[in-house]
């Protein structure tokens, strides 16, 4: 899934999203409001990095219509009203984050990545038993029969997505964008290759799993 | 307050106030009544109030010399306005205001009795007198702050309010008088926002440089890149210069320092260079530019004050440009008189505003101005400049829609010079 930058300044959008297709992202850019809007009622992102201060309609506004039409991506105000009723107002109206221009952008990318992080799906999962097996994402660790094993920062994510709905089915394209983002290069085969290790791991019979299914065509899913 | 009566009933209250708490303002506020009140006590009445103070209060004297001083210079300001129409009344807060007869009125009453602070600029927005006041409004209720808003008002339009300060330091009292004209208080206002704005718009440049940089230093980009990142840091760094020297004509203007220095200069050649320096800004942003100018022009300007008139006329025909992106700048000679036109088909410029838009801090009350960035000092500079140059500059409506800027300067003459 994408970013979304949004600037009246095209210059400060398009530098932005030129540094976070450089970490890997995929990114959008809008230059005013209303196309930050019209874009996100059509699309969905991961994370909006909102200016406040733009002719047709302001970042305020942009975040309280989002909020008022049940769209709940995570914003960071990117902005040069520094006063402390701004950024009142702009993290009561339920941004995820203020940063004042002029700002480092190395600092913005972590600021977005740690937000990204926080609201993967499923970042709130600590535990999670599958059959016999737990699952600890805090320790990346798995305990099958009193045994622990180390779980590997990719499959601790793919599990971690897939518990995120239970008995949904998640196709590799999905997995693939949420786990490495899409602009990795990881090709679909990767994911089965996770998938297999996976139910090395945590199955009895991985030729006949109990817990991570294939459904032919579609993708993967988890039913704890 | 019409009666002696009125005048015991509020001195009264006051003295119940001062058994809770012996404050030197209230006790201010009963010298002001007993002294300075427009209605008369006698001699022994107010002999009677003053050893129950001096009671109260041991160090009367100081206070009552205070308060002398204070309303002889406020009567040197405006004689008539505390004689006749003025009231005073030291607050809690440390403030005096001398209001007219309806705040004395009010500000006399016996009920007073403190309230939840009410910020008056969300009463008030745009008179800034008031806001220099808000520490009244604790202590009164929503119907006597309309009332104070009225009386304020009414002195507020006569342009000659008066506005006394106290500050009370420790035990002492410090007093300091102002007289402020209408003009004077909106300014003083106006400046406060500057500042708050001046420096948000200085933020907007100044990030972009150090985005750029930072991500060229960080090597954050594909080489063919480059280029547009060094461009984009050059072109920032002549609009933070453009804002610096506005803020600094500005403060000259402000402190009588401003000098131009009229030379014969090629215009052509400098409108042309002003223009250029526009030309990535103005390519990025999509405009189309129709540029008509005149050659061989000599004019007798200061090529720096008018490079930034040029400068600021430009940037306003940017920044106020909707979705037609046309600016058209001409230049041309006739009689003796040169005149340089810049036109947009923006948001334009009020028929109200087309003298005021050239006043300090003025910006058009329109939500489409307010939402962009804009300290409202640029026209204000520019008119200086221009007067300075003995030119003059205004503003019409273009013919499509939007606005033209015409500056009018006079030719350079070889046997007189300017």
């Amino acid at each position: 899934m994408k970013l979304l930058v949004v600037d009246d300044e095209r210059s400060m959008a398009e530098s932005v999203r030129d540094n976070l297709e450089f970490e890997g992202f995929a990114v959008d850019s809008a230059f005013g409001g209303r196309e930050a809007i019209d874009r996100l009622l059509k699309d969905q992102y991961r994370l909006i990095i909102l200016d406040v201060m733009m002719p047709d309609v302001d970042g305020f506004e942009v975040l309280s219509e989002l909020r008022r039409t049940n769209i709940h991506t995570p914003v960071i105000f990117l902005t040069a009203r520094a006063a402390e009723k701004d950024k009142l107002r702009g993290l009561g109206l339920g941004a995820d984050d203020y940063v004042v221009k002029p700002f480092s952008i190395l600092e913005l990318i972590a600021r977005v990545k740690a937000i990204l992080k926080r609201t993967a799906p499923g970042a709130g999962i600590e535990q999670l038993k599958i059959g016999g097996c737990i699952v600890d994402f805090m320790k990346s660790t798995m305990r099958v029969s009193g045994k622990e094993q180390e779980l590997g920062r990719y499959e601790a994510d793919i599990l971690r997505l897939l518990s995120s709905e239970p008995g949904r089915i998640f196709s590799r394209e999905e997995i693939l964008d949420q786990v490495w983002g899409i602009n990795a290069f990881p090709s679909n085969r990767t994911v089965d290759n996770y998938i297999v290790t996976l139910r090395r791991k945590l199955e009895g019979d991985p030729k006949n799993p109990a817990h991570l299914f294939s459904v032919y065509g579609r993708g993967y899913k988890l039913i704890p | 307050m019409k009666t002696p009566e009125d005048l015991y009933r509020k001195i009264s209250a006051l003295f119940n106030l001062l058994e809770q708490e012996r404050s030197p303002q209230i006790t201010c506020s009963i010298l002001t009544l007993l002294d300075y009140s427009n209605v008369a006590l006698s001699a022994s009445q107010k002999q009677f109030f003053h050893s129950l103070l001096a009671k109260y209060i041991p160090d009367i004297r100081t206070i009552e010399q205070q308060l002398s001083n204070l309303w002889k210079t406020a009567e040197q300001i405006d004689r008539t306005l505390i004689r006749q129409k003025g009231a005073c009344r030291v607050f809690w807060g440390g403030r005096t205001l001398s209001v007219n007869a309806e705040g004395e009125a009010l500000l006399y009453s016996p009920d007073i009795r403190p309230q939840p602070p009410v910020l008056l600029t969300r009463e008030l927005p745009g008179e800034p007198n008031c806001e220099i006041v808000s520490g009244l409004w604790a202590y009164l209720s929503p119907d006597e702050i309309r009332v104070a808003q009225n009386g304020i008002r009414n002195q507020y339009r006569t342009g000659n309010a008066l506005l006394i300060l106290m500050l009370l330091l420790g035990g002492g009292l410090l007093a300091g008088v102002f007289a402020v004209s209408r003009r004077q208080m909106e300014l003083s206002a106006m400046k406060t926002e500057f500042i708050a704005t001046i420096s948000h718009e200085l933020r907007t440049p100044l990030s972009l440089i150090r985005l750029h940089a930072e991500t060229l230093y960080h090597r954050r980009i594909p080489d063919h890149k480059a280029d547009r990142y060094l461009k984009t840091i050059l072109v920032e760094s002549e609009r933070l210069t453009g804002m610096v020297n506005n803020v600094l004509d500005f403060s000259r203007v402000e402190r009588r320092l401003i000098r131009v220095h009229l030379e014969q200069a090629d215009l052509p050649a400098l409108c042309r260079h002003i223009i250029e320096s526009f030309d990535f800004r103005l390519e990025q942003d999509g405009f189309l530019v129709e540029q008509h100018i005149a050659p061989d022009i000599v004019a007798w300007i200061d090529p720096d004050a008018f490079s930034q008139v040029l400068f600021n006329l430009i940037d306003n025909a940017i920044k106020y440009s909707e979705d037609e992106k046309h600016i058209t700048i001409s230049l041309e000679c006739l009689n003796g008189l040169v005149t340089l036109r810049v036109a947009d088909r923006g948001i334009g410029v009020p028929d109200k505003f087309k003298k005021s838009i050239f006043d300090d801090f003025t910006r058009v009350d329109d939500p489409r101005v307010s939402a962009r960035r804009g300290s409202g000092i640029g026209l204000s500079v520019a008119r200086r400049l221009i007067d300075e140059m003995n030119g003059r500059i205004e503003v019409s409506d273009n013919m499509q829609s939007g606005s033209v800027f015409i500056v009018s300067v006079k030719e350079y003459h070889e046997t007189t010079g300017g």
